[in-house]
């Protein structure tokens, strides 16, 4: 069981699905209460509100869904978060993770939502997924729900990030939530909905106390061990690894006639 | 290896000779003096027996200190069994016509000697094996590259053949290969462009590398499956034809080489005398033989015909860069939607390189092909002749291993059944007299050859190429390139039989092997539980005052120790590796000959303190599990001897080396150790972290991420 393959194919499903499609109507919303909030925006002066005011009517105007219209709109009139997404596409994960984390601290919600979200991306790069599962969650389920346009994607997020930390089950269960919210939908990408099939149909063989089982909290420990993680949390799980272990030879050691 | 071959014929004959005789009592009087004379010689070849074991051991010391070590374990074996003093009883109870009483304490004095053949031999039949196994290994790897060279000769008779197909299907390529080097070119392009619009952008550029590698993955097949015909496998992908023909070999040779050796076993067992046994083991020998044979060879050829159609993938011109190539697209692809732009441009641009490649090899063989010389025949008669010198030097060595092997059984066995004549008739003029005349039955039957497996193939194989070289001296390439695969298929039939025998090594070693690891760790443990305690003991002398000069060379001897205990560990890997049943056992084995490694190293830097203690500790105890195991392997290899389980398991596949459970006990141990390791760092790991914490917690993490890779090995053969 390879949990790391099938989060390589999720994390090709987060990324690609911009397509041209109808905006859903939510959407649609989202973007117009970015456009007002802007307007209201006493930290941007009036060239750049006009900007964000001319890329929307543009965008609209060319009838074409993008998920990262925001994120476009946001560069433009903050020059840090620009910075942060180039330090991000230059793999500089700690450089981007301290501009973002200062920015979530922002006024203007949908720069905090959008920090957030791609303070998450990076941490997922760094296979941190403990710090990036609150900053998922806090976009499919908290205070920046309705400050973005990546809420599919957070939400698949979100499940990777449950599986990453042994929570199986609620992981099952935002995957399947994912699937329900974005069938036949035409604005979430095929690929991502087949990967949180293929990472459900992984957690489902799961079982509890199985090798498996075993095996996935080792590579737990493993991954918290490689980020300098010796504590509490990291002990409990190898404590709990050898008291699997002990079942599993009980039942071999019966199979195999009691020797 | 030899002086002790020779002791343990000696020890031999000892034991044969003191088989406790059934004589009636008027039968023993009259034997009376005969029997205690004979008694009396085997004393006295006793004592000179346990004198060679000196003298041998001292010669061994400096050059085989293992093969030493096992002489004295002998010796000393010996003399607590108080050996010759009970044959000097023997002889008097024989002389005091205390014929029970002898007879009593001579089975009791045999079975010590047999004691003292096992410590002898205990691991030369696994040498051997291993021998074996090796020499069958480099002889499928020399008839795998005569195969491929062979099949490079084909591929160039069937392009010669028909000049004008072959030019037409390269110059096909080449334009597919333009075309990919023009759509990977736009990919880059996209790349630099998203790069500068944010990582959400990347991950689009993905589905235009994805294209681009299936364009490119489909090209590299049509020339892999083109290559494959033109060497005379048809349409089959390697994988397949491996998997069917290793599969219909195995079942074949497995009947064959069953009825052979239900053949021989029954011979064998006609000659000892129990015509009824010889039967019976004749028939088990056969039915086994033919069904291990049957899957191992299915399952192997499966796995060597997968090899093969991947070492395919790199013969033809443009192959092998077009397989890199795909490799950088995919690798491309895995970065574009990580948001790992600069990465993935790297990668494109590799692969673009890696296409150039292939389009600039294509071009040069379609020139090749357009411009053949009219003496190019002869180069590939030349070409040709040289492939068959390697065939005809290969069956020239199977003829010397067969005739080595042949001369050395029928000495051995000759020997034997010599001295067990002569032991059976009585007195020492019979023994003598069985022992030179079984030497030379043995050298008789050294004369007679039995052919090595695959060893007729590769002489035929052999004729077929020359056969083929004539054809092209005739500048008849088509006629070549029938014999050509007619030398193909002997030589695949060669590795066929190769294989069935190793596969039949493999089982036999097996059941030699636990006992001889038992036997190996049990020393080791022995000898580490002492150095642990002369460790703890010079520390404690340190604690005090500075090492004295003998001090120091003690400390120099036991760093020589812990380093011999990792030669043997390594030793002991060699055997498990091979026998590649177990998942778990090869890597605890591979940690313990690391830390014994690094116990030997800090030892020498006279860092004798409590953590190079503690990890001699921590080595005992992974030798204790070790054993552990291997008592429990061995015990359900009885009960499944007992019940006949064995012959079932054999009908599926070879069964593992130690049982489920005691797999799972090692993993067990290892993560202990990993989660002992973690406790202690964090119970004193400082505020921020020095280099040295640093060091050890990515060392705990690599430990973890081994113990990990241990349970995963066992998820994937469930």
């Amino acid at each position: 069981m390879k949990i790391t393959t099938t989060l390589l194919m999720m994390l090709m499903c987060t990324t690609a699905f911009a397509v041209d499609t109808p905006l859903p109507i939510d959407n649609d919303g989202v973007i117009d209460d970015f456009v007002q909030q802007c307007q209201k925006n006493d930290a941007l002066d009036g060239a750049k509100r006009d900007a964000v005011a001319k890329m929307i009517k543009k965008y609209r105007a060319e009838d074409a869904y993008d998920t990262d219209i925001i994120t476009h709109a946001l560069s433009d009139v903050y020059p840090t978060f620009s910075d942060a997404l180039d330090a991000l596409g230059e793999e500089e994960t700690d450089k981007a993770v301290k501009i973002l984390g200062e920015l979530q601290k922002s006024k203007d919600p949908y720069l905090a939502a959008h920090a957030a979200f791609f303070q998450a991306r990076a941490y997922i790069m760094d296979d941190k997924y403990e710090q990036a599962l609150p900053l998922v969650t806090s976009i499919t389920n908290g205070k920046h729900n309705e400050r973005t346009l990546y809420r599919d994607e957070a939400m698949f997020l979100e499940g990777v990030c449950q599986a990453k930390t042994l929570q199986p089950k609620p992981a099952m269960e935002t995957l399947q939530s994912f699937l329900r919210a974005t069938e036949g939908s035409e604005t979430v990408s095929e690929r991502m909905r087949v990967g949180a099939m293929h990472l459900l149909n992984e957690l489902a063989v799961i079982d509890e106390g199985s090798i498996i089982d075993v095996q996935n909290r080792m590579e737990y420990s493993y991954r918290r061990l490689a980020l300098k993680n010796s504590g509490k949390r990291t002990q409990e799980e190898q404590d709990r690894i050898i008291a699997m272990l002990d079942k599993l030879i009980e039942e071999a050691e019966n199979k195999e006639g009691g020797t | 290896m030899r002086h002790i071959r020779t002791l343990v014929q000696v020890t031999l004959i000892l034991s044969l000779m003191i088989v406790p005789s059934h004589l009636t009592a008027q039968e023993e009087t009259e034997v009376k003096s005969a029997v205690s004379a004979r008694q009396d010689r085997v004393r006295k070849m006793m004592e000179d027996l346990e004198q060679k074991f000196v003298r041998l051991a001292k010669t061994l010391e400096e050059t085989e200190p293992e093969q030493a070590a096992k002489l004295i374990d002998a010796l000393n074996e010996s003399r607590q069994a108080l050996i010759r003093h009970r044959m000097d009883k023997i002889t008097r109870m024989l002389n005091e016509e205390d014929f029970d009483g002898a007879t009593a304490e001579q089975q009791k004095v045999l079975d010590d000697v047999k004691r003292l053949v096992d410590i002898l031999t205990r691991d030369e039949d696994i040498d051997d094996l291993l021998e074996e196994i090796k020499r069958l290994e480099d002889w499928k790897k020399k008839v795998g590259e005569i195969i491929e060279e062979e099949k490079d000769h084909k591929r160039e008779s069937t392009k010669v053949s028909d000049k004008d197909k072959a030019l037409d299907g390269l110059d096909k390529k080449i334009d597919q290969v333009k075309g990919l080097i023009k759509d990977q070119e736009q990919v880059i392009d996209k790349t630099g462009k998203a790069r500068t619009e944010g990582i959400q952008q990347l991950g689009r550029v993905a589905d235009n590398q994805r294209a681009v590698r299936k364009a490119t993955e489909n090209v590299a097949k049509e020339i892999g499956d083109e290559s494959r015909e033109a060497a005379g496998d048809g349409q089959q992908s390697g994988e397949q034809a491996g998997q069917q023909g290793g599969q219909q070999g195995g079942q074949q040779g497995g009947q064959q080489g069953g009825q052979q050796g239900g053949q021989q076993g029954g011979q064998q067992g006609g000659q000892q005398g129990g015509q009824q046994g010889g039967q019976q083991g004749g028939q088990q020998g056969g039915q086994q033989g033919g069904q291990q044979g049957g899957q191992q060879g299915g399952q192997q050829g499966g796995q060597q015909g997968g090899q093969q159609g991947g070492q395919q993938a790199g013969d033809e011109p443009g192959q092998k860069p077009l397989a890199d190539a795909v490799e950088n697209q995919k690798d491309a692809e895995e970065n574009l939607v990580k948001g790992k732009g600069k990465a993935a441009e790297g990668d494109e641009k590799q692969a673009l390189k890696d296409l150039k490649r292939a389009l600039d090899e294509l071009e040069k063989e379609r020139d090749r092909i357009a411009k053949l010389p009219p003496e190019h025949f002869e180069k590939m008669a030349q070409d040709q002749d040289d492939t068959g010198d390697k065939a005809d030097d290969l069956a020239k060595q199977m003829a010397d291993a067969s005739k080595s092997e042949s001369g050395s059984q029928g000495g051995q066995q000759g020997g034997q059944q010599g001295g067990q004549q002569g032991g059976q008739q009585g007195g020492q003029q019979g023994g003598q007299q069985g022992g030179q005349q079984g030497g030379q039955q043995g050298g008789q039957q050294g004369g007679q050859q039995q052919q090595q497996p695959g060893q007729q193939n590769v002489q035929n194989a052999q004729k077929k190429m020359q056969d083929a070289s004539k054809d092209l001296r005739k500048q008849d390439a088509k006629d070549a390139g029938k014999d050509q695969k007619d030398a193909i298929d002997e030589l695949e039939k060669a590795r066929e039989e190769i294989e069935k025998r190793l596969a039949q090594l493999r089982e036999e070693m097996q059941e030699e092997l636990l006992a001889a690891l038992e036997a190996r760790f049990l020393e080791m443990l022995e000898r580490q539980k002492k150095i642990t305690l002369d460790t703890a003991d010079l520390d404690g002398i340190k604690s005090q005052r500075q090492w004295r000069r003998n001090e120091r060379l003690a400390v120099m001897a036991l760093s020589k120790e812990e380093r011999e205990l990792a030669e043997m560990a390594s030793r002991a890997l060699e055997i498990i590796v091979e026998d590649g049943t177990t998942v778990v056992f090869p890597r605890v084995v591979e940690g313990l000959r690391d830390d014994l490694n690094a116990v030997g190293d800090l030892i020498q830097a006279e860092k004798t303190g409590g953590y190079t203690q503690d990890l001699q500790h921590e080595i005992e105890k992974t030798l204790e599990d070790l054993i552990e195991a291997l008592q429990k392997a061995q015990e359900q290899q009885d009960q499944q001897g007992q019940q006949g389980q064995q012959g079932q398991q054999g009908q599926q596949q070879q069964p593992p080396l130690v049982p489920e459970s005691a797999e799972l006990k090692l993993l067990k141990a290892a993560q202990l150790r990993v989660n002992r390791r973690t406790k202690s760092f964090d119970k004193n790991r400082p505020q921020d972290l020095d280099p040295v914490f640093q060091k050890e917690i990515n060392n705990i993490a690599n430990r973890q991420d081994e113990v990990s890779r241990m349970a995963e090995d066992i998820v994937e053969r469930k």
